[in-house]
């Protein structure tokens, strides 16, 4: 209540001057003696890493402007899927949530900056690492938990789970590893063939970089010169092997040859947008597929069943947190530049985690989807027909 | 009446002494709404016994009887209630003379059957949610928009000492109640309204000798412009004091850190060590403690920044289930010496997860009524049954809480119970059906809460009276009962499986070791530092390899044939037997093979074998010559098919014959090995190799 009433003042008071000097009530005077939201700059500039380049001759550019909306917007985004992750690792443990579960936190800003830079109506596809992309293509945090443990109120009506979350123009997590290349590259051939100004953009790990499908998508993507950025998440562990162990060459942003690439600093948000901008530009220009390396890291251990630390020094890990957390990242560049204060950041802090609870609430608490379910959603615009249970005897009816 | 309910001003002291009267009893209670709903309707009205106060928050009763020792119920028709803090501890003087509080109890009343919280308190805070769907019992009972709930806190002082804990409590005084004059008939309760702009409501009671009248204030009090408000107070929110006033009663709000399932199976665990300490700053990934659970010691990692703040579970705890509360950990730069120890040391996830994996009933779907016998519930006393209704309901084990009663006055009949009765044994055989059914019916003995952890045990022990005591030595029968650790009861009932169902042959054979103790003196010449365990595992190995038929393990269904050899080590611990793998033994140099014993050893000792290190494995050999034992015979550590029992060295004499035919005596070093083989696995499936 009382945020709601600060954030309307503070966004009267940085209104036309007129506002300031007219009537504000004796509550406002106080609020604004205590809280001065309106000295904030409205934008900044930053440095980022140059991107290495792989056959193009210019890359992104090494400036990028964060306004303080966006840079607010980022940072609650991040924020929630941290929380949201460490929420499904907690509630995985309490063995609410069971069987597959990969989480993304460590990973954030490649998510986030990707979505900041494309179109809503722009296509994305991923692997089964695949919670924050689910959130940021639009998903609330209720339904990605719901979905988690199993819950009619789940993102796929609670029958997918951690691998199969879906949403407008997102074509879910792939549990088969690298088998989601070749299906991205054929959304990129339905917008070039649709005609549409749209691009796919296909996610992948570095594990996944060595799977022969992901070669003979790049050449057919090439050759079509279709609108697809392939982009490599290398968070430099494939489930237990480090990228030095798996792969002869370590620059994945070269392993298209043909086709043109960038590496990127995964771990800052600006870099992961301005890059994505870029490619997305290529993309859109009619120039064919462009590949990313997003160098990112990942806190958690390849999936649930993996402590983490067996192939990987905890000394490590907490180097990385310490040194280039992505949320910490932006968060230190906002406060620095007089974008936001701390105390603010610390309120979106406060409300991820409420919303966060009461998302585990709902996701605790949801029934969960009842038996008939089981046999629906099978084809999309078939009549209904009996499906076969169990054993011969048991028969459901399929439903749209 | 209205005198007292005096509304202190946002974080100042009060400068009217805010309760002269307080009422017959001398005590107040004091409640506060700390956060705002909607109500659609009154609960139907219950049946009170005479003497007792009703409190009614609009989604909760609690029917709460003064003085001393008394019961609590409350009903709740749908509302969960989350959360129950206690606040005994505010230890000041304004509540030191009332040591031993008012005894409470708080039962769930969606279920009716949990008790949440009983015992002595000062204060009592309930968090009440609202349930996520319409209550069925009664579908007037709207969920709360927002999909909040509400606190309260209702707390007992004397009216001589309220100044002052008003001051203390920040002023979240919100409705100040007085109980009811047991002489006078009628207790009247009054509460001051809501503020404008804050959607909450007080609640106006009169409870009278077995009857209760509930009024019901929704919204703002109209006629208070904002304006009549004191303009000089700093925080004039509303919504802000009433908050705050939770808060200074709450005390720090923490992070609650719950004993995880480290592994798969784990259904309890041991900590073995705290690595941070109480106080001490945690970063996300930082090791917290160790926990061993069924399989090994494991560290488990904070997910969170801030500060340990309490330790719920000490070092050496012993089974601790799964889900139960561990620790607190507060934020930066928060009291952590103040934080809130909730009540529910369960935790509440873990409560929650029973409830959450039974689905509800599907609206229109046939009801099967759980299969338990009949309780007297507090949520059912509301309906009546006749007397042959009941006898029905009660040999047929069936709940008539979800149907309609047709006898006059609400008196569910004969007619209603037989049809009930039709109902569900229409509906059983639909179920009998191989279609598909909805729900499943859920045995309504789910266990709520955690068990006691003494009792879940996979393994359970006798249960014998425990608990010698020093001063009755010597006297039959005592005891000193010893807490098995989760490895050594694993390890036993392993071994029992084994010895039971394994048939086990034995061959033993005595060993030469002169070559060998020749060989090693040697070898200790140079350096190189070998056991003759070392030895036996080389000579094992190789000794497999020309035998691949041995190198067998038993899956269950059949021998699998195994193509690396493995040797398991028995290694005796503090915790009990444990049996590190050396891997691939035939390729590997004696030398290379008393590295990694020596190495493996020193982690089983430390705890810190990680499961692949003890998981699997060909072949034992279990050697307990150090101990000066000459010859034993092991129990096979299943599902391999052979363990090699390795006695001491021991000097004999032998006759010999020299080069030229003389007889004479040589002194020998013989060893007895005993080999213990599973009898079905080499000998009554022999494999066959192309």
């Amino acid at each position: 209540m009382r945020k709601m009433l600060l954030a309307a003042l503070s966004r009267v008071l940085q209104g036309p001057a007129a506002a300031r000097t007219g009537a504000v009530s004796e509550v406002a005077q106080v609020v604004v003696a205590s809280r001065t939201y309106a000295d904030f700059a409205s934008e900044a500039t930053f440095e980022i890493k140059k991107c290495d380049l792989h056959r193009l001759e210019e890359g992104p550019p090494v400036t990028a402007v964060l306004t303080r909306e966006e840079g607010l917007h980022y940072y609650k985004t991040m924020q929630t899927i941290r929380r949201m992750e460490l929420k499904a690792d907690q509630l995985y443990k309490q063995k609410i949530i069971r069987g597959f579960c990969h989480l993304y936190d460590g990973q954030e800003a490649c998510c986030v900056g990707l979505e900041a830079a494309i179109n809503p109506t722009d296509h994305l596809i991923t692997a089964y690492r695949a919670h924050g992309y689910t959130f940021t293509r639009g998903t609330p945090v209720r339904e990605i938990l719901a979905e988690l443990t199993g819950r009619k109120g789940g993102c796929a009506k609670g029958k997918g789970g951690s691998m199969h979350m879906y949403a407008k123009n997102f074509y879910g997590g792939n549990g088969i590893v690298g088998a989601q290349v070749p299906l991205g590259a054929g959304i990129a051939l339905a917008c070039k063939y649709f005609g549409k100004d749209e691009i796919c953009v296909t996610l992948y790990g570095d594990g996944a970089a060595n799977q022969g499908q992901v070669f003979e998508t790049y050449n057919m993507a090439a050759l079509w010169k279709l609108p697809c950025i392939f982009i490599c998440e290398n968070n430099r562990y494939g489930m237990g092997t480090s990228v030095e162990r798996a792969a002869a060459s370590t620059d994945y942003y070269k392993r298209g040859d043909y086709i043109p690439g960038l590496r990127v600093d995964g771990m800052d948000l600006l870099c992961v947008r301005e890059a994505t901008k870029f490619a997305a530009e290529h993309c859109r220009s009619g120039k064919g597929p462009i590949l990313m390396e997003l160098q990112t890291y990942r806190y958690h251990g390849h999936s649930m069943s993996d402590p983490g630390i067996s192939y990987r020094t905890r000394e490590e890990i907490q180097e990385v947190r310490s040194k280039s957390d992505p949320i910490t990242l932006l968060k230190d560049r906002m406060v620095n530049n007089n974008l936001a204060s701390v105390e603010e950041l610390k309120e979106i802090d406060v409300e991820v985690r409420k919303e966060i609870e009461e998302a585990a609430q709902f996701a605790t608490t949801d029934p969960e989807p009842p038996l008939e379910e089981l046999s629906s959603h099978i084809y999309c615009n078939e009549p209904p027909f009996e499906v076969r249970g169990p054993n011969q005897w048991i028969r459901y009816k399929s439903a749209c | 009446m209205a005198d007292w309910c005096h509304l202190s001003q946002g974080g100042h002291m009060p400068t009217q002494q805010p309760v002269s009267n307080g009422g017959g009893g001398g005590f107040l209670w004091w409640i506060s709404l700390t956060k705002g709903y909607s109500c659609g309707a009154l609960p139907p009205a219950p049946h009170l016994p005479s003497g007792f106060i009703l409190i009614f928050f609009g989604l909760a009763w609690l029917i709460c009887c003064l003085p001393a020792p008394c019961t609590h119920h409350m009903r709740c028709t749908g509302w969960h209630v989350l959360h129950v803090t206690t606040v005994t501890q505010i230890q000041d003087e304004v509540f030191s003379p009332l040591s031993g509080g008012v005894r409470l109890l708080v039962l769930d009343c969606r279920g009716g059957r949990r008790l949440l919280w009983r015992g002595p308190a000062l204060c009592l805070e309930l968090e009440l949610m609202p349930p996520p769907v319409t209550c069925p019992q009664n579908p007037a009972l709207l969920p709360s928009p927002g999909g909040g709930g509400v606190t309260c806190v209702i707390s007992r002082l004397p009216p001589s000492r309220s100044a002052a804990a008003c001051a203390m409590l920040g002023g979240g005084r919100d409705h100040l109640f007085a109980p009811p004059r047991r002489r006078g008939g009628a207790g009247v309760l009054q509460a001051r309204r809501g503020q404008p702009g804050v959607r909450k409501m007080a609640a106006s009671c009169w409870a009278r000798r077995g009857r209760a009248l509930c009024r019901l204030f929704l919204g703002p009090r109209p006629g208070l412009p904002p304006s009549a408000r004191p303009r000089s107070l700093p925080l004039p929110l509303p919504g802000w004091r009433l908050l705050r006033g939770a808060a200074a009663l709450r005390g720090t709000s923490a992070v609650k850190i719950f004993m995880p399932a480290l592994s798969p199976t784990m259904e309890e665990g041991n900590i073995v060590k705290w690595l941070k300490k109480e106080g001490e700053a945690v970063n996300a990934g930082d090791a917290l403690c160790e926990i061993e659970t069924d399989k090994a010691v494991v560290t488990m990692e904070s997910n969170d920044d801030g500060v340990l703040a309490k330790i719920m579970m000490e070092e050496g705890s012993k089974n601790v289930r799964l889900g139960t509360l561990i620790a607190l950990l507060v934020e930066e730069g928060q009291d952590w010496k103040q934080v809130e120890i909730p009540a529910d040391i369960g935790g509440d996830l873990p409560s929650q997860a029973p409830q959450a994996s039974v689905p509800p009933p599907t609206p229109g779907g046939p009801v099967i009524p759980a299969p338990s016998k009949m309780e007297p519930l507090p949520g059912k006393l509301q309906i009546r049954l006749s007397p042959a209704a009941r006898n029905i309901l009660e040999t047929h084990g069936l709940d008539p809480s979800n149907e309609t009663s047709s006898g006059p006055r609400g008196i569910f009949t004969k007619e209603d119970a037989l049809r009930l009765l039709q109902q569900q044994q229409k509906s059983k055989t639909t179920e009998l059906k191989p279609m598909v059914s909805p729900a499943s019916p859920q045995p309504s003995a789910v266990p709520l809460a955690p068990q006691a952890a003494t009792v879940s045990s996979a393994y359970p022990r006798p249960a014998i009276p425990p608990i010698p005591t020093a001063g009755h030595l010597g006297v039959p029968g005592t005891f000193t009962e010893v807490p098995a650790s989760n490895i050594r009861r694993v390890i036993a009932k392993r071994l029992t499986e084994s010895k039971t169902t394994v048939p086990h042959a034995y061959a033993t054979a005595d060993c030469e070791l002169d070559a060998i103790l020749k060989l090693r003196k040697e070898l200790a010449k140079d350096n190189i530092k070998v056991s003759v365990n070392d030895f036996i595992i080389k000579a094992t190995a190789v000794t497999i390899k020309q035998m691949p038929d041995v190198n067998v393990t038993w899956d269950g269904e059949g021998p699998r044939q195994l193509q690396s050899i493995d040797i398991s080590i028995a290694v005796a611990t503090d915790r009990g037997l444990i049996t590190p793998i050396i891997r691939d033994a035939a390729a590997k140099g004696v030398q290379e093979i008393a590295a990694s014993a020596k190495a493996l050893a020193k982690k089983a000792r430390d705890g810190k074998l990680l499961p692949e290190e003890y998981q699997g494995g060909s072949f034992s050999i279990s050697n307990l010559g150090m101990f000066g034992i000459s010859g034993f015979i092991a129990v096979i550590n299943p599902p391999q098919a052979c363990i090699l029992a390795v006695g001491r060295a021991r000097p004999e004499l032998k006759i010999v014959e020299d080069e030229e035919g003389n007889e004479k005596l040589q002194q020998h070093q013989l060893m007895t090995m005993t080999l213990s083989s599973d009898e079905f696995t080499l000998l009554h499936c022999p494999l066959s190799f192309p």
